[in-house]
């Protein structure tokens, strides 16, 4: 199965959620996020999950 | 996320059956949603993960399949955001041009089709939202009761895991009277026979100068926005975007939405035409001016 480099996944996952949710303006401190993804997306998932859990 | 493994996962199955999904707690679940959307409590976006599955079907190799994502998302950029927001810029530019023009009608003419749609009272374009990874696209919800004409669409149309090729459309006072396909037209019959899906709620134009798409992808969310040499034109059939509406949505009611011929149905189905195309606005004095022409915005 392949995979696309750390760094892309990375990117990916910031345009995600610091810039396309909230009409372009990112998530916000507190607010809920639902994320629905088909199985063969867990790898990015996984990055939009970390990238909010290590955020102060 | 979007990442189907296999797109034809429900070849076999009866289209009839494939409907019967969209009814029941999906109709209240959807309900819930736009109006959350529409108090400013919900905001969504997609965004595509590329899959064997597509790439074979888009006639590329897995790798290839992914350059396309990355290329379009600016994924290879050290910062993405920062591209996405001149890119958005670009695009809010543009659709306020459009808005300030004093449209009454669109006249858009291309292989097998001559369309013409009112653009409808109240009325704004939308684009560069953040509502989808990648979007290029500036599309409004037209008063579904003003369209008129026929429509060819030469992408093919991936839905309800399987494919339906070359449809046709025509459009008598808003309503579809007529529809064709060359592959699995029962299932696109099937698709309009729901409530209010045979008429639109959406028309959208995307400009090739912002697109970064220029292969055929296999999917609505890279298709729709699809820049290519002629950029693409897109229809929805099913219901309106509530956002374009240039007034306080706050404050509308179900029976302002139907007042105003913003059309409400559970489907919502993005069908594609990336041919050459002219399109003319006919404005409210009844001057025209043509303001879009082989992929590019002419305004």
């Amino acid at each position: 199965m392949f995979t696309p480099d750390k760094k892309i996944l990375s990117n990916y996952a910031k345009v995600m959620i610091d810039f396309a949710l909230g009409k372009g303006k990112g998530v916000k401190p507190g607010q809920v996020v639902y994320l629905q993804y088909d199985t063969e997306a867990l790898p990015l998932a996984l990055f939009k999950i970390i990238s909010r859990h290590h955020r102060p | 996320m979007i990442a189907p493994t296999e797109p034809f996962l429900l070849r076999n199955i009866d289209p009839k059956k494939i409907m019967i999904s969209n009814s029941g707690d999906k109709r209240l679940l959807r309900k819930w949603l736009f109006e959350k959307e529409d108090k400013g409590k919900l905001t969504w976006t997609l965004c595509l993960y590329g899959t064997p599955g597509m790439a074979k079907e888009a006639g590329l190799s897995i790798q290839e399949f992914w350059e396309e994502i990355i290329n379009a998302c600016y994924l290879d950029k050290e910062n993405p955001i920062k591209t996405w927001e001149s890119t958005f810029k670009r695009i809010d530019d543009l659709k306020n041009k459009l808005n300030n023009l004093p449209v009454d009608t669109y006249h858009m003419i291309s292989e097998k089709t001559d369309l013409h749609i009112k653009l409808g009272e109240h009325r704004r374009f939308q684009g560069g939202g953040g509502a989808n990874i990648p979007s290029f696209e500036i599309f409004t919800s037209p008063d579904w009761r003003g369209v008129n004409g026929k429509i060819f669409f030469n992408f093919p149309l991936y839905r309800y895991g399987n494919i339906i090729k070359n449809i046709q459309l025509e459009f008598k006072d808003g309503v579809v009277i007529k529809a064709t396909a060359d592959k699995n037209e029962k299932l696109l019959q099937e698709m309009i026979k729901q409530k209010n899906a045979d008429k639109i709620g959406e028309f959208s134009l995307t400009d090739k100068r912002f697109s970064k798409i220029s292969k055929f992808m296999a999917n609505t969310l890279y298709d729709e926005n699809f820049g290519g040499e002629y950029g693409n034109s897109h229809l929805a059939v099913g219901t309106s975007y509530h956002d374009c509406y240039s007034g306080d949505i706050k404050k509308m009611g179900e029976l302002d939405w139907e007042k105003l011929g913003f059309n409400e149905s559970i489907e919502h189905c993005d069908i594609i035409n990336t041919n050459p195309k002219t399109v003319e606005a006919i404005m409210k004095d009844g001057t025209k001016k043509i303001i879009y022409k082989n992929g590019l915005f002419v305004i």
